[in-house]
Formats: C-alpha cells, sequence, structure tokens
C-alpha cells in the first residue's frame, strides 16, 4: 500500500461519497482519475485488505436479538462443534480463544426464542453442554474504523 | 417502581419484559425503556402499517420498520457494491428505481438510523493492525459507566460493552483491541491504570474460524 491507496482507503471508511460517481469523488480528492482509483481499489480488494463496500446495519435498531457466547468444547468434539456453529447463518464472528472456554461466536437472530433454540439444539446435537450466551445489555463504543 | 425494557418479538406479537438496570434509550424508535409499576400491564397492541405502537400508562412508544422499497435496496447494499463508475445506477436498476432514487433511500436509512454507516469494511489485520485481543474487565457495578467511557476513548478500543451474565461471574465489560504497532499488553496496562480496574483477561485468538458481515434483508 502506498500512501494514494492508504488515502483512498480512509476515505472510504470514513466519508464515503453517497452520490452517483462515488469512486469519482474519491479519485478527486486523492488527485488521480476515477479509473485509477477503481482499479486502486480492486487491487485493495483482490489483496483481501477490502473485505466489501456497502451498509453497515444497525441489527438492533432492526429488532435483531445478538449475543456473545463463549463454549467449553473438548479438543475431540472441536471440529464438529465449530462446523455446527458455522453453519448458522447468523453466525458473524467464530474464534477459537486461549482460555478453557476456548470456543467464542458471535450470533444473531430475528427473535430471543429462536436464538434460544439454536443454542439448545447446538448442546443436544453436539453434546457441549456448557455454553455461556452473554448479551449486551450496553453498548459503550462501536467504531471499526482502522486508520492507516 | 422498577425499570422495565420493552421490546417487540418481530414474529409474533408478543412482548418481552426484562429488567434493566438504567434508564438509557439507545435506540428510541426501537425501543423504549419504561418505568412500571409491580401492578402496571401493557395496555394496549396495534400495528399500523410500518409502525407498531405500544403504549404503556400514558407513554406511547413505536418501533419502526422498512417499507418494501428499504427492504430492497437494503437487500443489496448490505452486500458488495460494484466497482463501477455508477453502482447506485446499478442498485436502483434491480430495485426498479433511479440512481437518485436508491441514493435517497440509503440515505433515508442512514438518517433514521437503520444503517450505521456506509463504507468500506476492512480486514484489518490485511491493513496492519496486527494485534487484536478481547479484553474482558471485572468491573464493581457502582464503576460501570466511568469505565466503560474511559475504555472507548481508545482508538484502539472498536467495541466496548457491558455484558450480562458476567464472564466467570465478573468479567462485565469486554473490549476489542485492535493495534497497528504498540504492544497490545503495554496498552492494557495503561487502560488498567487509567481506569483502576485492575482485574481483568486477555483472550488473544488462535484461530478464526469464521468472520462475514451479517445477512440481515
Amino acid at each position: 500500500m502506498d500512501d494514494i491507496d492508504k488515502k483512498i482507503l480512509n476515505i472510504l471508511q470514513k466519508e464515503f461519497p453517497l452520490t452517483e460517481r462515488p469512486f469519482q469523488i474519491v479519485a478527486e480528492k486523492c488527485n488521480i482519475s476515477e479509473e485509477e482509483a477503481l482499479s486502486r481499489i480492486q487491487k485493495m480488494k483482490d489483496k483481501g485488505i477490502i473485505r466489501r463496500i456497502g451498509a453497515v446495519f444497525d441489527g438492533a435498531k432492526l429488532g435483531r436479538i445478538s449475543t456473545l457466547c463463549a463454549a467449553r468444547v473438548p479438543q475431540d468434539k472441536l471440529k464438529e462443534f465449530v462446523s455446527a456453529v458455522n453453519a448458522n447463518k447468523g453466525v458473524t464472528h467464530n474464534y477459537l480463544r486461549d482460555n478453557e472456554y476456548n470456543v467464542w461466536f458471535t450470533i444473531n437472530a430475528a427473535t430471543a426464542q429462536v436464538l434460544e433454540l439454536f443454542l439448545s439444539d447446538l448442546k443436544k446435537k453436539t453434546g457441549v453442554t456448557d455454553i455461556l450466551d452473554m448479551r449486551a445489555v450496553r453498548t459503550f463504543k462501536i467504531n471499526a474504523t482502522f486508520e492507516v | 417502581m422498577f425499570y422495565t425494557l420493552l421490546m417487540l418479538d418481530n414474529s409474533a406479537s408478543k412482548l418481552h419484559c426484562a429488567s434493566l438496570l438504567k434508564f438509557e434509550p439507545y435506540y428510541p424508535p426501537l425501543c423504549g425503556i419504561v418505568q412500571l409499576t409491580n401492578s402496571a400491564t401493557l395496555s394496549e397492541l396495534e400495528f399500523h402499517n410500518n409502525l407498531i405502537l405500544f403504549s404503556s400508562q400514558d407513554k406511547v412508544y413505536y418501533m419502526e420498520k422498512l417499507t418494501v422499497k428499504q427492504n430492497k435496496v437494503a437487500r443489496l447494499i448490505q452486500e458488495d457494491i460494484s466497482l463501477i463508475s455508477s453502482p447506485f445506477t446499478e442498485i436502483g436498476n434491480a430495485c426498479g428505481l433511479t440512481a437518485g432514487e436508491a441514493l435517497g433511500v440509503t440515505q433515508e436509512l442512514l438518517n433514521n438510523g437503520f444503517i450505521r454507516k456506509f463504507c468500506a469494511i476492512l480486514r484489518h489485520q490485511k491493513a496492519g493492525y496486527k494485534n487484536n485481543a478481547l479484553v474482558v474487565w471485572s468491573v464493581p457495578s457502582n464503576q460501570l459507566e466511568k469505565a466503560g467511557k474511559m475504555l472507548s476513548e481508545y482508538r484502539s478500543v472498536s467495541h466496548c460493552y457491558q455484558r450480562n451474565p458476567a464472564f466467570q461471574g465478573k468479567y462485565n465489560i469486554f473490549t476489542m483491541l485492535h493495534s497497528q504497532d504498540k504492544k497490545i499488553s503495554l496498552l492494557i496496562k495503561d487502560m488498567a491504570t487509567a481506569t483502576g480496574v485492575h482485574d481483568y483477561l486477555i483472550l488473544e485468538s488462535i484461530q478464526e474460524y469464521k468472520k462475514k458481515s451479517p445477512e440481515y434483508f
């Protein structure tokens, strides 16, 4: 990434122009052509630096219920458990962490009942019964902007 | 008297009641936090187009739902927009709208808070943020507000929540940290000193099993 790439990334993260020709505006701010801006952005997508460009919806505002779960999964059940968790479309993050509760995932569902039903089925299906369901009761900050 | 959080279950006209710690409406159009007496009940529940109204005593709360047009646009912009000169012309075409109308709907969703932001979403490790950790803090209940706000002021903190139940019965504040160069342990020590919270756990990730944007529509 050179300085122009970095400038593009910061603009795309912090002030994406909601206009008919957004990349033209980004290009003007960087003193390059729209064509060059598009090709630089494409390269950063190809390299995996940019995951996507689009809207970040507020799940809670849409009435979705979300939670952070931590599960204590024995080594021999890890693979089966992870695939059962990942198969749920509402699971957005899933990590192996350095703790006795080793699998940590975030999940959202249309209702609290749907969420709780998934967790009870997961316990039955995998035999992993120690799964914590830790709901956010207060949001202090959400800002995943990575200035480069 | 106690505080109750009322949230509408969107599959059925059923209300969930859960006791809440504090009066603070984070999402006023979505859910009202209301003060009720033990004997109080919800008197009315009505549906009006995209508004769901519910009232309690003398207060009325409402929850908005997306219109058909908003839903169509939302389905496309929750994904990755095309890298072309006029991406909103393409989005509009797919929804039977002009580029201007598609942009208008997007702006509308932003203005009323359904969209938190419209932007590029990065894979932060690949963008140079190599040091990442989930840090959970054991904060006494009378210091939650102060500690939560102080931790949130750190630029390296992307997410900060109070969660219930607490992890291991005491770690109630959860922060996600991302850092480019600074040793993350030094940063955490600095946070502990600043907040006076010295009981914390660093939960480093060993492996990523899944990371994706949610699909709501």
